[in-house]
């Protein structure tokens, strides 16, 4: 490497602390160089460091008093995650609460008309129809929680009359099972 | 900025984005000298210097809850600074004529560290070199200047700072060294 080049490096490295190892070299060995970066440093300490410009005390305490109270009277903005969140809150929240209300008003429609059935409008074959399938198709796992689920299933909706209708409907081989295997009392 | 000072910044720094007001002030304190001389070195103005000091602060302060590495916290006010400064030098670009008496006078409101009425004299002239110095550059190379003579940052740094690209900041630098030499020729500068 030419003068040149260090002539450029030097312009690059003035003022620094560093000076790299090839730079330190060649000031070692070139005169030329040596004088023009011996040049360069009476320069630099003409120029003083940054404290040359610092504010005094009294200054800065009234800089810092007068920050204070701007400051005062403003909070930070929201960070971008804040901000992300506030975006979600205020787009995406009351349209999801407004779905989840009309879910709830639906599902309230129609839990609220189950339980207003009528027995006299409506057939209870559907019990009926369930056991006797459920029989037909798994009576080998037909337990105790089961059937009593149905009998209760089928009593909510059909009322007091709704043992007789079961009873009517049932084969004999279903009252055999019943007699047999639960404690079904005064229902038979 | 010695590493111990390093440590209390990005301490305050993380109270300071919990909404710490006092932690913030402690920040303006510590930071508040360096702000001012790179605002008055690029300005040559004090009043105007005070205003973009403080204006930074303050942006830095509504913006502080975006900044996430407290470890950089002086690049980022220097950058906040430069922002503001240059925005400033654009809207007032007739500073650039600014004479030998101005920049006496405005060197007369910054105090000396000294004393010694000698000494005070002698640091009085070399403010008002350095700002005569200073005035011939333009704007983007006086900045990077600044931030690497006075500054002491690297050229990656001040890439980042300026946002321009590495090459840019370098030949910015060269430029205003070569600058510089000729001025000191012509002020006849000796070590």
């Amino acid at each position: 490497m030419n003068c040149s080049y260090f002539k450029d490096q030097m312009l690059l490295y003035f003022g620094g602390k560093y000076l790299p190892e090839e730079l330190r070299r060649h000031l070692a060995e070139c005169s030329t160089c040596r004088a023009t970066w011996e040049e360069l440093t009476g320069v630099s300490g003409k120029l003083g460091a940054d404290d040359l410009f610092f504010p005094d005390d009294v200054e800065v305490d009234w800089l810092v008093s007068a920050v204070d109270k701007d400051i005062e009277k403003r909070e930070p903005r929201p960070g971008r995650v804040a901000k992300r969140i506030r975006q979600i809150w205020y787009g995406y929240v009351p349209v999801a609460a407004a779905a989840a209300l009309a879910l709830g008003i639906a599902l309230g429609t129609y839990i609220g008309g189950r339980t207003t059935f009528d027995p006299s409008v409506a057939e209870p074959a559907g019990g009926v129809d369930s056991i006797a399938s459920f029989y037909e198709t798994e009576d080998e796992d037909l337990d105790e929680g089961t059937l009593g689920t149905l009998l209760y299933d089928f009593t909510a909706q059909h009322s007091f009359n709704a043992s007789e209708w079961l009873l009517d409907d049932l084969t004999e081989e279903e009252l055999e099972f019943l007699e047999n295997n639960f404690d079904v009392g005064d229902l038979l | 900025m010695v590493n111990a000072d390093l440590e209390i910044v990005e301490y305050l720094v993380r109270r300071a984005k919990g909404g710490d007001k006092a932690a913030f002030s402690r920040l303006v304190r510590l930071m508040m000298k360096n702000v001012v001389a790179l605002t008055f070195r690029m300005t040559q103005n004090r009043d105007s210097a005070y205003d973009l000091a403080q204006e930074t602060f303050i942006s830095a302060w509504e913006n502080l809850r975006s900044f996430r590495e407290e470890a950089r916290f002086k690049g980022w006010l220097y950058r906040i600074a430069s922002n503001k400064t240059l925005n400033y030098l654009k809207l007032h670009s007739t500073r650039q004529v600014t004479s030998l008496d101005a920049v006496k006078t405005e060197t007369l409101a910054l105090v000396s560290s000294s004393q010694d009425p000698e000494h005070q004299l002698h640091e009085k002239e070399m403010q008002r070199d350095v700002l005569e110095f200073m005035a011939t550059l333009p704007d983007q190379q006086r900045l990077v200047f600044d931030l690497r003579f006075y500054k002491e940052l690297m050229f990656e740094e001040i890439a980042e700072i300026t946002g321009k690209a590495l090459g840019t900041v370098k030949t910015h630098y060269r430029q205003a060294v070569i600058k510089l030499r000729a001025f000191a020729k012509q002020k006849e500068w000796r070590q």
